[in-house]
């Protein structure tokens, strides 16, 4: 199936967000303007996987409801 | 329930079907996920966060408006939880969130202590994955469908479990147990539990030595009950099925014993039924099937001049418009045969039906005619059998000689099935 051009993938920009955000942390750990302790890095990579499944399974769409049994009609004796 | 997807529903609260004020009923009915889950790490979060999640529901208690709903006609009384397709990754999700909220509230002191919130975290998982299951082995909801919709009462039969089900609850058993041992460790407990653990452990095994022959013998008695009781089931039915065929087509063939051609077209009529209901494991066939179509056409022939027809069928194909033609011809045929040849024996009817081709035999053991002696207005052979094949992109060929019986033959091509 063709993707349009327009189209906006909630999954990957979510990934790349939270990519960023987990680099931007280490950076400033590393420069030494915070102290990024396991704790706080844990609460963070936490929050991006969940973020991630989260939109991921959102987009899902609810499945359809199962459709209805048909009329049964009266057996005819011979 | 209304089917409409759940991002177009606007955020309510549900308190026909929450627990206090139905915040989490309403979040997981806009989200499409179990509002168990949800439930599970509200309360976790209230504890961990030694109340701050509370005021955080009250707060939405006061915003998120709840629904007006409240007739039964519009909603369902027992309704099931809508979920999606993706719904283990939004738990998961949501799971790694709490997490993160978690480790965010340690982080700044809002906690009170780890032997406490790790065990629960993990207990209230496993117990919410244990909820869930003994949820979903609930019998099924039943619809309120029309009376008109179904003449059959409405059942609701328990789910049976698959493997799926077993490993969630074998999972949620894992992470119960792996909180009270987390419990126990953290609280120095563990070393006196021990010692209870493994005498409960031997009184067990010594139970389950002394139990097992009785539940030996108590499965192998509940399994030969079950297949006793589908045999029982099986003669029933077998029974039900002759008498409402085979003793109801004996006692008409007596009251109609003088009517020799009658007799002969009944114990005929219920010959193929009988035959059908035992080869056919006792299924209708489907009616787009060539091959049924033809003995269908057997049948009617049979019915109506009380002739003796066998009907033999190799393989199948969906009956499209040659095929239609096809089987006009072939009762077409039948139909003469039955007329200038039924009382010198049976009709034979040999089908077989490839991808690309169909071939129908009809032969009977009649005195046979002079296929070139035929007067042209006996349309019956020449448009009915012959012209119609052709229309069709078939053939007929007709062999036949006084004194040697009739064979046509029908062969059609047809479109690769």
């Amino acid at each position: 199936m063709q993707r349009s051009a327009d189209r906006r993938d909630d999954v990957s920009l979510a990934a790349g967000v939270g990519l960023v955000a987990l680099g931007a942390l280490l950076l400033l750990d590393q420069s030494g303007a915070i102290d990024l302790t396991l704790g706080w890095f844990g609460a963070t990579v936490a929050a991006v996987l969940g973020t991630v499944l989260l939109v991921s399974g959102l987009r899902d769409p609810a499945p359809p409801p199962p459709p209805s049994p048909p009329p049964r009609l009266a057996r005819q004796s011979e | 329930m209304s089917a409409t997807p759940a991002r177009s529903t606007p955020l309510r609260r549900d308190p026909e079907h929450g627990v206090v004020a139905g915040v989490c009923a309403g979040i997981s009915e806009r989200l499409g996920i179990d509002p168990v889950l949800l439930r599970v790490g509200f309360v976790v979060l209230v504890i961990a966060t030694a109340g701050l999640g509370a005021v955080a529901y009250a707060i939405a208690w006061l915003v998120i408006p709840a629904n007006g709903v409240t007739s039964p006609r519009e909603r369902a009384p027992t309704r099931p939880a809508r979920v999606r397709r993706g719904g283990w990754r939004v738990a998961a999700g949501a799971g790694l969130l709490a997490l993160s909220a978690l480790l965010v509230f340690r982080e700044l002191g809002i906690w009170w202590s780890d032997a406490l919130v790790w065990p629960l975290v993990l207990a209230t998982a496993g117990a919410a994955l244990l909820w869930r299951q003994s949820r979903a082995m609930e019998p099924a909801a039943v619809d309120a469908t029309p009376p008109s919709a179904s003449a059959d009462p409405p059942t609701a039969a328990p789910r049976r479990a698959g493997p799926a089900d077993l490993y969630r609850g074998g999972f949620g058993i894992a992470l119960v147990v792996g909180a009270a041992l987390l419990f126990l460790s953290a609280n120095d407990a563990l070393g006196a539990t021990r010692e209870a653990v493994l005498a409960v452990l031997v009184g067990v095994m010594a139970l389950a030595l002394i139990l097992a022959p009785f539940l030996w013998r108590l499965g192998r008695n509940l399994a030969a009950e079950r297949a006793e009781r589908i045999r029982s089931q099986e003669r029933a039915e077998l029974a039900a099925h002759l008498h409402d065929s085979v003793l109801q087509t004996l006692t008409l063939m007596q009251k109609r014993a003088g009517d020799e051609r009658e007799v002969a077209a009944l114990a005929r009529r219920q010959e193929r039924e009988l035959r059908s209901w035992l080869f056919d494991g006792r299924r209708q066939r489907d009616e787009s099937s060539l091959a049924a179509a033809i003995e269908s056409a057997a049948a009617e022939v049979e019915d109506a001049h009380g002739a003796a027809i066998d009907v033999v069928t190799v393989g199948d194909r969906r009956l499209d418009g040659p095929g239609e033609a096809l089987v006009a011809a072939t009762r077409e045929a039948l139909t003469n045969a039955a007329k200038f040849a039924g009382g010198a024996g049976t009709i034979a009817v040999y089908a077989e039906m490839g991808p690309e081709r169909a071939q129908v035999f009809v032969r009977d053991r009649g005195a046979g005619f002079d296929p070139a002696s035929v007067p042209a207005d006996r349309r019956g052979l020449r448009e009915s059998i012959v012209g119609r094949m052709e229309r069709n992109g078939g053939r007929a060929m007709i062999r036949s000689a006084p004194g040697t019986g009739t064979e046509i033959e029908l062969t059609i091509e047809m479109e690769p099935a």
